[in-house]
């Protein structure tokens, strides 16, 4: 079997990119299906490390899930919005790539979590920090129960709705750059 | 002021805001459009020829009794529809005071109050609660909460942004040009003059000029947040 040329003559536009974005040490037989170098997954942080460690993120099918469930440009009203401010639009709210660090603490009779700091990506929706709470607590219940009750809030006060991005929520709320979430089994605050 | 609410996926959303947010109108503009997808017989006539820069109103909304969309709204009872709404109210206090003592500090009467002044779009009764919510004994506001829109993808940036410009010597006063310009310098590299993006609340255009804290006590929604919608010119 012979390797497969740098560049390819072929008129099929199909079969040049992968050609070209083939690292040369990478071309002879290696298969598309070649996983990522490991270091480009974040390190495992051992347990008991300082370093905050990042939440699962589920896959974002969650997120659209849970976004209105009609945007604009489902609108016929909308094909008037000229190109560039388009695009203007789409750069200005990109989601977030950043990470936030959340700080869980819990109230009340509510167990502790060992480790209590962790990273966000800033994007994601407040409701995955309360998954990962009531999983990390044992309060999802058999399928088809909702499981027990857990009431969480931002710095002691009030309860955010499931849909807001982290980031919103540190840019507004955060403390000495941590955005403080408390959690209890019983309603703690009004 | 609106004051009924629906929730989307998780926040409730002022009627207001859903008619700025799926309209996505600029107001300085004739619509070219009815904002509304439900043309059927029987629907009311609309205005022949609306005036330019007529908002196109009222909004023509269809009301199923049947069929909710459990997978899209959350269910709503009376209780989760009033936790929900003092929560947000908690929220917005907290953006402004770095605390919710203002509305801890509430009469159960003052709250029972302020949400059946919402139920009944009470003005009047509304604004005899929430006086004491931005005026609490000495507390100053301190910061604005504001929510920015983009209909076209349904992003929202939130923020909280300081009654005075921070970085000025004399502290300036925070208008909605400068608060959007650090908010969303994209969209808003100018403080004065929209570039990209008009904003728009309640229906209508807002002035880049508007001074922040008066545009608050004016024309916050019920829930004490600035919800702005982006027009794009």
């Amino acid at each position: 079997m012979s390797s497969p040329p740098l560049f390819s003559t072929s008129a099929d536009p199909e079969l040049e990119p992968p050609s070209l974005q083939l690292p040369l040490a990478q071309i002879p037989g290696a298969a598309p299906q070649t996983p990522p170098p490991a270091q480009a997954a974040s390190p495992n942080e051992p347990p008991g490390s300082l370093t905050p460690v990042p939440l699962p993120e589920p896959d974002s099918e969650d997120d659209e899930a849970s976004a209105p469930p009609i945007t604009l440009s489902a609108s016929v009203v909308l094909t008037n919005i000229p190109r560039d401010s388009r695009v203007a639009l789409a750069n200005a709210f990109m989601p977030s790539t950043a990470k936030v660090t959340i700080r869980l603490l819990s109230i009340g009779s509510a167990p502790s979590l060992k480790k209590k700091v962790f990273t966000l990506t800033a994007s994601k929706k407040f409701s995955v920090v309360v998954n990962f709470l009531r999983k990390n607590l044992g309060l999802n219940g058999a399928p088809g129960d909702s499981g027990q009750s857990l009431f969480v809030y931002v710095n002691s006060t009030f309860a955010p709705s499931l849909d807001e991005e982290v980031g919103n929520l540190y840019r507004s709320f955060k403390r000495e750059n941590e955005l403080v979430v408390n959690y209890c089994l019983t309603p703690a605050f009004g | 002021m609106l004051t009924g609410c629906l929730r989307v996926g998780g926040r409730h959303w002022p009627i207001g805001l859903l008619y700025d947010f799926y309209t996505a109108l600029d107001p300085t503009k004739t619509p070219m459009l009815p904002p509304t997808n439900h043309d059927r017989p029987g629907s009311p006539p609309l205005a022949a020829d609306p005036e330019p820069g007529a908002a196109p109103v009222p909004w023509i909304i269809t009301l199923r009794f049947a069929s909710y969309p459990h997978d899209l709204l959350t269910t709503l009872t009376p209780t989760s529809t009033h936790d929900a709404f003092i929560n947000s109210i908690k929220e917005a206090d907290f953006a402004r005071n770095g605390t919710a003592k203002a509305v801890m500090s509430l009469s159960p009467s003052d709250t029972r109050e302020l949400f059946a002044s919402l139920q009944d779009h009470d003005y009047d009764r509304f604004w005899g609660v929430t006086d004491k919510l931005l005026n609490h004994s000495g507390i100053t506001v301190k910061n604005i909460p504001i929510r920015v829109y983009n209909p076209e993808t349904g992003q929202v940036i939130q923020g909280s942004v300081p009654t005075r410009q921070p970085g000025t010597i004399r502290g300036d006063a925070q208008t909605l040009g400068t608060a959007l310009n650090s908010l969303v310098p994209i969209i808003f590299p100018s403080k004065r003059s929209v570039v990209l993006a008009r904003p728009v609340m309640h229906g209508i255009v807002l002035p880049l000029s508007a001074p922040l804290l008066e545009l608050m006590k004016e024309a916050m929604y019920p829930d004490g947040f600035l919800h702005i919608t982006l027009a794009m010119m």
